[in-house]
This record gives structure tokens, sequence and C-alpha cells, in this order.
């Protein structure tokens, strides 16, 4: 019974901020609507970062890469070719999703901290090679390329435009990476980060599943680097998002979000986007200070990010109203695999409790 | 020939400070398991403090004596306060905390000390020395032998005192350490300052080949000592030093001799090696091959 108030009141309050963000560009001054545009589009790369790493367990710090490559892909074909923005988007997404299947093979002998050291490396290369090949990118003076206009027939300013179409790409990315989690294949994928060889012995392909939360997780971030070149109209070796620094935001965000959780990517983009830049009127160097001890802070009090912390106050509050209850309530715990495939094994279950 | 030498040598002489960074991430790998990302970091740290003394009128060497000692003592401390809070068998948490510590120090020397480089007084006199026909910069001689003395002393303290013998034992088998009564958390705090002793050197060893200190010095270096661990073996101090040494020259003659290298992408060979290292040989060329229980 309750669970069905619960699916009902989620759906309310999702309709209710699809309203707001839907009415948002209408309501707000052109800066704010890019601002928050910029967020929408970023907020792609976290969602594809956080099936891998939040649902898989795979840590990558190479994301900024992955992005690059769609941001880098968009801006050869639009701006120097003058080929049309949809055609840069796929190509985008494609070759961002090559990198990560070429980047997922390995990945399948490399794991846990030294998959970590890869991508990391990957991270501090790709700008690197970005300079080399200045024949192709721009070198480090970068692609400028057109920003896109708003058809003539939609009547809608270019920032209300561009704010839409960033809004229905985050909105594809949620809804993938939902399906994917709440489905077989997503249930197989957390199964891998509980304990990988009890998810082997129970048919589990370890192997394709890898490889293919890899691909998709690239192929988000490179739709969401051709989708920034694509709104921002620039793109450079020292962009942040493309090097190291953009890979530890992305991984920031999701941490502050919540990781495996399904809003949290977007919760944590727009305050990491968001939050720092009050800041980084002041020093950007504190910025990064401000995000490094939070990032260290939630590891040590709220390991489940801002949405967790929110979801077990919910809780909380649920137990003291209804503290007479005979049946359990369900919590996200019931997402994952059920526990005795690990304690089969008779190794302990790595679900998370907050100390 | 001249060329060529010349090229070896100032690989070598990089080479000293991958080797060096790489013993202290090798130091923390073995008896913890994980990697320090902050590691180079935390490095920087310690050369600004090296400048900072100097500036103040200390002599280099003594600055460099003190910022040792101050970093050890640091490097305990936050082993104590933050890193043991954590479960060490979990990676992605660990990592993500290194790459916060990470950030928070790279964000704290930008904000404190400003991104324009800082010039330290080098630790050796600048001059050339002549050995059978060879023409070697004294600062890379003196690169060569500080490595020279960490990596002896480190081997020292291993097989000779009972500190070394604590961290073999907590390397091989920490619950066991921990039931005979070794003080478990002590040496993991000694390890973390002695690893951040070392990085303190390498940072200033950097400066003294003629590298301005700046917030982002270390990056890359961290990225080479990653690579230098990783070819040597995670858990091999003496695969770190040979590790370290073999990448300064292959980067140095990459740079030199191949042209699509170039200076541009030589950092694509550390990646290189670290992939192709993890994919053929992951325990690296000394390390001691992995073995798991299910």
């Amino acid at each position: 019974m309750r669970q069905s108030m619960d699916s009902v009141f989620v759906r309310v309050g999702a309709l209710v901020l699809l309203v707001i963000a839907l009415a948002y560009p209408f309501v707000n001054n052109p800066p704010a609507v890019q601002a928050l545009s910029l967020v929408l589009v970023l907020s792609i790369t976290v969602i594809g970062l956080n099936l891998l790493t939040g649902f898989t367990g795979q840590i990558s710090i190479g994301h900024s890469a992955f992005f690059g490559t769609g941001a880098y892909a968009y801006a050869i074909l639009v701006g120097k070719e003058s080929m049309p923005a949809w055609l840069g988007l796929v190509a985008g997404v494609l070759t961002a999703a090559a990198l990560g299947l070429v980047c997922g093979i390995p990945a399948l002998r490399i794991r846990g901290i030294y998959l970590a050291l890869v991508t990391l490396a990957l991270a501090t290369v790709f700008p690197a090679a970005v300079t080399k090949f200045s024949g192709l990118t721009g070198g480090s003076q970068g692609l400028v390329v057109p920003i896109v206009q708003s058809p003539e027939w939609t009547g809608l300013a270019d920032d209300q435009f561009v704010y839409l179409v960033a809004l229905a790409f985050m909105l594809g990315s949620l809804t993938i990476s939902r399906n994917v989690a709440r489905s077989r294949v997503g249930r197989a994928l957390s199964s891998l980060k509980d304990n990988e060889t009890a998810s082997l012995s129970m048919g589990v392909e370890v192997a394709a599943l890898k490889v293919l939360a890899f691909t998709i997780s690239a192929a988000m971030a490179g739709l969401s680097g051709a989708l920034f070149v694509a709104t921002q109209g620039f793109i450079s070796p020292s962009t942040s998002f493309v090097t190291l620094i953009g890979s530890i935001q992305f991984l920031t965000a999701m941490v502050l979000g919540g990781v495996a959780s399904i809003m949290g990517p977007l919760i944590g983009t727009y305050l990491t986007q968001a939050a720092p830049e009050l800041l980084a009127d002041f020093n950007p160097g504190l910025s990064q200070v401000f995000y490094g001890l939070l990032i260290i802070v939630l590891m040590l009090a709220a390991r489940d990010g801002i949405v967790g912390v929110l979801a077990r106050c919910v809780r909380a509050v649920r137990r003291s109203r209804a503290a007479s209850d005979v049946l359990p309530t369900r919590d996200e715990s019931a997402e994952r695999v059920p526990s005795s495939t690990t304690e089969v094994l008779g190794t302990e279950s790595t679900e998370r409790v907050n100390p | 020939m001249t060329l060529l030498t010349q090229q070896v040598m100032n690989g070598v002489a990089n080479g000293c400070i991958y080797a060096s960074l790489a013993l202290a991430l090798v130091l923390i790998f073995r008896c913890t398991q994980y990697i320090n990302f902050a590691q180079g970091e935390m490095a920087m740290m310690s050369t600004y403090l090296v400048w900072w003394l100097t500036t103040v009128g200390l002599s280099v060497w003594v600055a460099l004596g003190v910022a040792v000692m101050v970093s050890f003592l640091v490097g305990a401390v936050l082993e104590r306060t933050l890193i043991n809070r954590f479960d060490a068998s979990d990676h992605l948490v660990l990592v993500i905390v290194a790459v916060g510590l990470f950030f928070t120090l790279n964000g704290l020397a930008q904000f404190v000390f400003g991104a324009d480089g800082k010039p330290i007084p080098n630790l050796f006199p600048t001059s050339v020395i002549d050995v059978a026909g060879l023409r070697i910069q004294t600062n890379f001689l003196g690169a060569f032998l500080v490595l020279v003395v960490i990596s002896a002393g480190l081997w020292a303290l291993f097989k000779y005192t009972k500190l070394g013998l604590g961290f073999r034992a907590i390397a091989s088998n920490r619950e066991s350490s921990s039931l005979s009564g070794l003080p478990v958390g002590v040496l993991l705090a000694a390890a973390w300052g002695l690893a951040a002793a070392i990085g303190a050197i390498a940072g200033v060893l950097l400066t003294s080949l003629g590298v301005f200190l700046t917030p982002n010095m270390m990056v890359a270096v961290l990225v080479y000592a990653f690579s230098a661990a990783v070819l040597g073996g995670l858990d091999s101090p003496g695969g770190a030093v040979v590790g370290g040494i073999v990448l300064g020259i292959l980067e140095s003659l990459a740079a030199a001799y191949v042209p699509f290298i170039g200076s541009d992408l030589k950092i694509s060979l550390a990646f290189a090696v670290i992939v192709v290292v993890l994919l053929v040989r992951p325990r690296g060329l000394f390390g001691s091959p992995e073995v798991s229980r299910v």
C-alpha cells in the first residue's frame, strides 16, 4: 500500500520538476538560462560516469578524455568542415563510444585502483594529444564553432532553444541510465560491484557487461562534449572540462549527488557548477580547495551523497511515524542483487553502511 | 654520439625524480595495497615549504632537512587522522579521498602562492665535470647520488631495522601482525610519513634540474612516477628505481629521436607503458605476482 503511495508521490514530484524545468527559460533572463543549459549539458557526462562508477564500481578519472573526444569530433566536423549539427552530435557520440570500447577492453584485466591509474593517465594525455595534432584540432589556439541557432519555426530565442535541446538530451540520458539501472543488465552490473566472482558463478557475463558499461558511459560523455561545443561555441586543450581538472569535477559531482542514485548526477553537477562560481570570482584556487574538502567530508560523513542523505532523512521520519508497522519498508537495497548470492560464498556483503 | 649521451643523461636525471616519487608510491602500496594519488601534490606542498624557508634566509640544504621532517610528521598525522578512517579494501572510496586531497592541495597552493613560478636555490653547484671524456652536469650527478642515498637508506631500513621488519610484516599479513602485537597503526603512519619525506626530496630535486616551482609542477611527474612504479612492479622498491630511470631515458630518447612523439606527446609514453605493462605483465618487472583467494 505504502509502495503505491510512494510511487504516486515520486511521479507527482517528477512531473512538478519537469514543469518547472520547462518553464525556466521563459521566466528567466538569458544569462541564467545559459548557465543552467551548461549544467544540463555537463550533467550528461556525470550521468554516464555514474552508470560506470556508481553501478559497476569501475573507477574512471578519465571521463574528461571522452568528453573531449566528443567535443573535438563535433568541433572538427561542424566548425571546420561545416557539416550539419546533428551529424556532429552523432559523430561525437560514436567516436567517444569507440574510445570507450578501446579503453573498456583493457579494463577487463585492469581493475580497481589500477583502472584509476590508467584513466588518470588518459586524462593527462588527452590535452597533450590535442596540442600535438594541431592541424586537425587547432592546437592550443582551440577551435571556434558557430553556436546552434534557434530555427525560425520554433519562435524561440537562441538561449531558450539551446536550453530545451540540452534538457531533452539530459532527460534522454537520464532515462537510459534509469532503465539500464533497473533492468536485468543493471542488476547484473551492480552485482559486479558487490562481488564479481559471485556474479560470474551466477551466470553473469562479466566481461561483456563491463565493456558495455564502459562504452555507454563514454558515449554519454561524448554526447555531453559535443553538446558543450554546440552550445558554448569554443573548445581548446585548456578548456577545464577536457583536462584532469574536468575529470575531477565530474567525479566530485557524482560523489556529491550520490553514487548509484538516478537524480544524484544532476544535483551534483548543479552544485559543483554553481557553488564554486561564487568562490571563483574571488580566487579559482579557493574553489578547488572547496571541491576537494567537500569530497573528503562527504566520504567521511555521507558516502551516499546528497540524495542518500535526503533518502535517509525521509526514511527516518517515516520509521518514527510508523514504528508499529509489521512489514519492513522497502529501501534501495532491494534494487541490488539479493545478498544471498554473496553470502553463499561466505564473503561479506559490500553493501555500504554508514559508520 | 654526444647528443645521444646527453639525451641519455637528461633521461637519467629526470628518471631520478620519477624514481624517487615512485619509491614513495611503492612504500605506501607495499604496506597498504592502495596508491596515494595525492603523493605528487604532497611533495609539491613540501617543496613550497622549502621555498618559503629559503626566502626567510635558510640555506637550501637546511630548508630541505626541515621540510623532510615536517613532511614526515604531516604525512603520519594525515594517515592517523584521515586515511585510517576508511576501509583499506574499499578502493573506490580511497581513490576518491586521494583525489579530493589532490585537488585540495593543488587549489591551496594556487590560492596561497599563485600560479607564477618560484625559483629555489640549486641544491648543487652548477658546473660541468669531466668523467672519462663524458661531460656530466653536476646537478644531474647530484640528483643521481641523492637517489642512490635514498634507495640505499630504504633498503637498509627494510633489511636491518625493527621498523623495516614491521613494514614487511604488515605488508605480508596485516591481521597476523596485529595479532602478534605489532603496532600496525604506528607502522602505517610511519610509512605515510616516510613516503611524504621522500616526496619532499623528489620535489626539491626537480627544482634543482631547473624546473620552477608551480602548483602544477608535480602533476606530470606523478603520471611518470605511476608509470615507473607499474613498470618496476608496484610492490618492489628496487623496481621503482629501475623503472624510473628506464622511463626517464625512454622519454628523453623518444622526445629527441621520434619526431612523431616530440615534446608534446612524450607523456603518452608513460600512459602506454602503464597500459602495456598492466595488460601483459601486471606485476611489472620485479613485483611479486598478485595472488587472491576467492
